[in-house]
């Protein structure tokens, strides 16, 4: 198998959350675009007086061709979590004050069947690697993916109402 | 046979000490957060590159910790180390009559600690660190006309950037313990709790 | 691995008044997008603190100019006490952020990015020869081109923020202090 690793994007956010609300836009997003998503673990810290720590990580992955599959993973951690009451619209409503750090990090997995085992398999595997399929590997999977994972961000802003929600690359892919 | 000593070029070289209530679990973590998110390391915790920890207990003078952090990456840009120079950054950490003691904050009772730590950091770029460059016939005379003429530029450069990350350690280090800061820019982003878990509206 | 080379370092910028976060960033991102750089955002940090919103952000755009040499921009922008004013501009009221930024501009030429030529000794050694004596013309021209892009942006986002200083006067918001306090 190789990877393509991407960059990891980092948002971090210090206020009052609907947290409910970030977790289940977050869910709803992968599985509109057919991912399949993995939470892989979850871990709740014993409080402190200055509130909770909670750390979730997400793995979501989505087969492309027989050869290429998009991996997305997730990494939530939530940092002094309290559970207080705000008021909107009149109507009174639970949330969550806390620091949270996200970071979302992707990468290509090219040939992740492993169904190359002989060392001819392997000769053309790295012609098929290096050279006929660079440009469908520069150009359109890690790129796609790329935009894609902009794409959550973008969402995870607006849903934060954090201040750099402007995306004009909304239109690539 | 002599063993390989690589070519050295230090950046930065300085310690941070400071004796006070702090809480230790917080300074260990903002530390690691910090190389996490400046490429230095990654989330994998086998990778992280803690080459020794000491920890010793004493009834009346209080524990001694040691920790050393051996990181390494390649200049920015590399997704690794580059076969002909790598970034190093090693950090010493030295905790002394570190005790448990209870501390009040708004109203709350918190288990802090009080004790020294004592942090030193130095910051190097290794030139031809596994000794390739030597094997070779032509290379091995090129060498010196290489990175004293040639590629002298670069690593005076490299050295200036690599200078700049350690000492924005040494800032993020200071916001932490609350001690004087110079940095025209903040960092750890008002998020990481400080020594005494107090807000960022305090001016320091 | 790919090497790079400084072409701007640490160019700051700061300025202190009235600007709109969203339009700043939406021009920012629109002019990278209409120049061909390729969007990355490293951190996007918000902190909401008692005197005002604490914002960070590290932008690393690049831009392939050939298979060969691409360049890498990077901003980090430090936005402190931001709060949310009022303003009156052509008789309207309209809502926009008061506070502390600070920019730093940084970009790098980085050639060899596909890593072809630093998996041996002698590859890394032929190519710097290369990019140092032969393609000298090349690079010069590049790294010209590269600073030419990075002033335009400087001079742009000088140009936005100049027009929030002087076109527009707040209509109610905190005061900004203006003098040294007397002992």
């Amino acid at each position: 198998m190789r990877l393509e690793k991407l960059p990891v994007s980092r948002i971090r956010y210090a206020g009052i959350v609907d947290f409910d609300g970030l977790y289940r836009m977050m869910h709803q997003w992968f599985l509109d675009r057919s991912y399949y998503l993995e939470e892989q673990s979850w871990k709740y810290k014993i409080p402190t007086p200055l509130g909770k720590h909670m750390e979730i990580e997400w793995d979501a992955w989505k087969k492309v061709t027989e050869y290429a599959l998009y991996r997305i993973h997730v990494y939530f951690y939530l940092m002094d979590v309290k559970e207080i009451e705000v008021v909107r619209d009149g109507k009174k409503e639970k949330r969550l004050k806390l620091k949270m750090n996200l970071e979302i990090s992707s990468q290509v997995e090219m040939e992740y069947q492993n169904r190359v085992t002989t060392p001819l398999q392997k000769v053309l595997d790295d012609v098929l690697y290096k050279t006929l399929l660079r440009r469908d590997m520069d150009i359109f999977w890690t790129d796609h993916l790329w935009y894609i994972v902009f794409k959550l961000h973008t969402e995870i802003k607006k849903f934060l109402g954090m201040e750099t929600t402007a995306d004009p690359y909304r239109a690539v892919w | 046979m002599v063993p390989y000593i690589p070519h050295t070029i230090e950046a930065a070289r300085y310690r941070v000490k400071h004796l006070d209530y702090f809480h230790m679990r917080n300074l260990y973590f903002m530390m690691h957060e910090w190389f996490i998110e400046e490429g230095w390391a990654t989330r994998v915790d086998y990778d992280f590159g803690e080459k020794f920890y000491l920890h010793r207990e004493h009834a009346k003078r209080g524990d001694e910790i040691w920790f050393w952090w051996r990181l390494t990456k390649g200049a920015p840009g590399q997704s690794g180390p580059n076969p002909f120079y790598e970034w190093h950054l090693d950090l010493d950490c030295h905790v002394v009559l570190l005790t448990e003691v209870e501390v009040v904050h708004e109203g709350e009772k918190f288990k802090a600690n009080y004790g020294e730590p004592e942090i030193k950091v130095r910051a190097y770029i290794l030139v031809d660190p596994k000794g390739t460059w030597q094997k070779k016939i032509i290379l091995k005379d090129m060498y010196d006309v290489f990175t004293k003429r040639v590629w002298k530029a670069e690593l005076q450069s490299q050295r200036i950037q690599l200078y700049r990350e350690a000492y924005r350690l040494q800032e993020a280090i200071k916001t932490y313990m609350k001690l004087q800061l110079y940095l025209p820019e903040p960092e750890m982003a008002k998020w990481y709790p400080r020594k005494d878990f107090t807000d960022y509206d305090v001016k320091t | 691995m790919a090497e790079r080379t400084l072409v701007v370092d640490h160019m700051r910028l700061m300025y202190e008044g009235l600007f709109d976060v969203e339009e700043l960033y939406a021009m920012i991102q629109e002019w990278f997008r209409e120049k061909g750089y390729d969007k990355r955002e490293d951190k996007n940090y918000e902190t909401v603190t008692p005197t005002g919103k604490y914002v960070e952000l590290v932008l690393e755009p690049w831009k392939k100019i050939t298979d060969y040499a691409k360049f890498v921009v990077k901003i980090r922008m430090v936005m402190e006490d931001v709060k949310k004013v009022d303003i009156e501009r052509e008789g309207l009221k309209v809502t926009v952020n008061q506070g502390k930024v600070s920019m730093i501009f940084d970009a790098w030429f980085e050639t060899d990015y596909e890593n072809r030529w630093e998996s041996k000794p002698e590859f890394f050694f032929i190519r710097t020869m290369f990019d140092r004596f032969i393609f000298v013309p090349y690079t010069e021209r590049f790294k010209a081109r590269l600073l030419e892009d990075v002033n335009q942006l400087y001079g742009n986002i000088k140009g936005f923020l100049n027009l929030y200083r002087y076109e527009s006067e707040a209509v109610s918001g905190p005061p900004t202090p203006t003098q040294f306090p007397k002992f």
